[in-house]
């Protein structure tokens, strides 16, 4: 198959007329197809079709195609073979042909064929506008428009490339535009299929558009069996486009090539495909097959050789997207120049482009981590954050258990803002644990950690008889009295047994967690045993 | 920026969800707590919802819901909550255990030949510079794997990515608790009603839930 195929791209003049013709019956009378699904769903019937077909001479292809396409549509649109049929047949200028086309259609429309000649002689080949309103008679088949627009999908890709002086970005970029833009049928249903094939197809199109070397054809004529069926349409017209033009865009091809080979499911690895899995980071630039890894690195490669960034990250962005891609065996770097190529020095280069990569991410996340160069410095930093949040954790959760010793909350009270007022009174940072607590608590009562740990051994009571609270909010401690006299009958052992119990907690963790819970829990007891005292 | 914010609202929603259902089958499970129990019951439940809001999708979430329920009286606890999806469980050591020997052979083996190639690249002093570093490195990833959950057995790349993931899930976790928390603060400061709550949960669940229905 792959053989046949890169010996189909050989046959170039008249496979362009064919191509030719059939772009433009196709884009000019299948404009109102309406892509759904369905119209996906069929050409992946036919895509084996296709791609067998591919393999013969290019006018016999065509002709195949027609008939296999109307054998399998037979059942359901039998006018439409006949449309696709004459189409082609005319655009041929092939009598013989001609007759086999119509041979194989099971009944034929004959006012199908009419406005589509008339179509086909109002434009000209040269014609890449986008496509016109359509045609009333065509309408009555969803089915052939829907095949005829694959078709022009199919077809005025590889017209328009060849249009356009080639290896030249601009007719691409415009053949892009005008491919998206173009058919709004494109955009109805499916679209989002479309348009992810499209951008597949773009750049698998203008990767493969400076191909050359017989290895790269047999690449993405394999590529071709893949799954996607527009891809393989795209493929076809684009790798035959690719024997033609010279080597303009390598280093773009490259990167698109392993892009595209990355969506598809190839199990040719042992050729030297690339694939990606993990879309969740970004993909490198694909360099060159240099040379194959047998070390089976499940890894991406995030070297970023090929200046031309910018259209190849955003495809890359769309890219990681979609679902993961499969497992591959095989990393394929480029070495840079001056740098040395043993597959383990290349590997670790990977491994350590990775890091870095991801690195970054993590500085975004990491407050203050900006200024800071290197990994281990980077390191520390991280460190500390993830330690300040899990204290953070331990340390709100026990002043929620404090809170929910207070009162039953009134609903009625509570108003929106008041619940969704941000944290003023907790501070951000809590490096400083003692005076972070001592804040915390501040606006219940203005008491001191010194306080705390100074009088928690001599007993509870000394310290509050010049509670602070008094003066601060004679409201809070009214009801703070109500609710620690509720609670203490509830919980009779309450203070002493959790006082107890906090105390030998404090010490038992780690240093780090004991200030922090020292600060905290000393409080706690302090309340409960101040409205002891009260009492 | 706007993408992050709004999926960071989702995931504080569904956490303060779970993290409610948990206190609520903690407090059906044993009553009159003392205060630590009540502020262990609160952490275990608001660890194991922003576990869950990963469904087991990564290490960290798994080692998570697997360390809690090695204790044997949350283990009911943890069933009870996740009698729907978290069976994956089982899957962790398997996994860890193919993975870890892998990764403890390619550190062998580069252990032993990293500093011959060094060597031989570069002079002898660039070498111990670079070790050095190498060195600082090591302790610090020694560090980072002991405090990130399941991250013993990962390797740097995904121990990395492991951090980005749990330090967002810890962001969320504090950013909830603490507005409850002040939330809570708030409405004592009001001066609320004198009627006193029969279990101390059921002030805590007030707020949740009428922040629950500010938020939906």
């Amino acid at each position: 198959m792959d053989r046949m195929i890169s010996e189909s791209w050989n046959l170039p003049s008249q496979f362009e007329t064919t191509w030719n013709g059939l772009n433009v019956t196709a884009e000019q009378s299948f404009l109102d197809a309406n892509w759904d699904k369905k119209c996906t769903d069929q050409f992946t019937h036919f895509e084996p079709v296709l791609s067998s077909n591919l393999g013969f001479s290019n006018d016999f292809a065509l002709r195949e195609l027609i008939g296999k396409l109307s054998i399998v549509n037979s059942g359901g649109l039998p006018a439409t073979p006949d449309g696709a049929a004459a189409a082609m047949a005319v655009a041929t200028n092939d009598d013989s042909t001609k007759s086999s086309c119509y041979s194989t259609p099971s009944n034929s429309s004959p006012k199908l064929h009419f406005p589509i000649l008339d179509q086909i002689n109002m434009r000209h080949l040269g014609n890449s506008l986008p496509l016109t309103p359509p045609l009333p008679a065509l309408s009555c088949d969803p089915g052939f428009a829907e095949r005829a627009a694959k078709f022009s999908c199919f077809g005025s890709r590889s017209f328009n490339g060849r249009t356009s002086p080639f290896g030249s970005i601009n007719a691409m970029e415009n053949f892009n535009l005008n491919r998206v833009s173009s058919s709004p049928s494109l955009k109805q249903a499916g679209s989002p299929v479309e348009n992810k094939n499209l951008n597949q197809s773009q750049t698998e199109f203008r990767s493969l558009g400076g191909m050359v070397d017989k290895k790269w054809n047999k690449l993405s004529g394999a590529g071709a069996y893949s799954d996607e069926a527009s891809s393989v349409s795209e493929q076809i017209p684009s790798g035959e486009l690719g024997s033609k033009t010279p080597n303009e865009h390598n280093s773009r091809k490259r990167k698109a090539i392993s892009k595209g080979k990355a969506k598809e499911n190839t199990s040719t690895s042992a050729k030297g495909f690339e694939d990606y899995n993990n879309p969740k980071t970004k993909r490198s630039k694909p360099q060159e097959i240099s040379k194959n890894e047998n070390d089976d690195v499940k890894a991406e490669e995030e070297a970023k050789l090929n200046p031309n960034g910018a259209e190849d990250e955003s495809e890359k962005q769309k890219e990681n997207q979609k679902p993961p891609e499969p497992p591959k065996d095989y990393i394929h770097v480029r070495a840079r120049r001056g740098q040395a190529t043993d597959s383990h020095s290349l590997a670790e280069r990977v491994r350590r482009e990775k890091i870095s990569e991801r690195m970054k991410f993590l500085q975004d996340l990491v407050p203050g981590c900006n200024k800071v160069t290197g990994k281990a410095l980077m390191l520390d930093e991280i460190i500390n954050y993830v330690q300040l949040l899990q204290h953070r954790v331990e340390f709100l959760s026990m002043k929620l258990a404090s809170v929910n010793t207070r009162l039953d909350f009134d609903m009625e009270n509570l108003h929106s803002k008041d619940i969704f007022q941000e944290k003023g009174n907790l501070p951000q940072q809590m490096y400083p644990l003692h005076s972070s607590a001592s804040v915390f608590y501040n606006h219940q009562s203005q008491q001191n950690i010194q306080l705390n740990d100074a009088h928690i051994s001599r007993g509870p009571l000394n310290q509050y008889s010049m509670d602070p609270l008094d003066a601060h909010n004679p409201g809070i401690q009214l009801s703070s009295i109500d609710g620690f006299g509720e609670s203490l009958t509830q919980f009779p052992a309450f203070s002493g047994h959790d006082l107890q119990s906090i105390i030998q907690m404090g010490f038992d963790k780690d240093p780090v967690k004991e200030t922090a819970f020292h600060s905290d829990s000393f409080h706690v007891p302090n309340q409960t045993s101040h409205m002891k005292v009260e009492l | 920026m706007k993408a992050r914010t709004g999926y960071s609202t989702s995931l504080k929603q569904e956490f303060l969800k779970k993290w409610i259902k948990g206190i609520r089958i903690y407090s059906n499970f044993k009553k009159d707590m003392n205060i630590l129990e009540r502020k262990k019951a609160i952490k275990l439940s608001a660890d194991l919802a922003i576990a869950s809001t990963r469904n087991a999708s990564t290490r960290w979430s798994r080692t998570l819901t697997a360390n809690i329920s090695k204790n044997e009286t949350n283990k009911l606890f943890v069933e009870q909550i996740f009698s729907d999806s978290e069976v994956i469980k089982k899957e962790a050591p398997s996994r860890l255990m193919a993975r870890s020997n892998r990764i403890a052979s390619k550190k062998i083996w580069r252990r032993s030949h990293i500093t011959q190639i060094k060597a031989r690249k570069m002079g002898p002093y660039a070498v111990k510079a670079s070790s050095i570093a190498k060195k600082l490195v090591k302790n610090r990833t020694k560090v980072l794997k002991s405090l990130v959950p399941g991250g013993e057995n990962m390797d740097g790349i995904s121990l990395i990515k492991e951090t980005l993931d749990y330090i967002v899930s810890l962001r969320v976790q504090v950013d909830v608790m603490r507005r409850l928390a002040s939330a809570a603060e708030n409405s004592t400061r009001l001066g609320l009603s004198s009627k006193c709550s029969v279990h101390w949960l059921q002030g805590i669940f007030t707020v949740l839930d009428h922040w629950c229905a500010m938020v939906h």
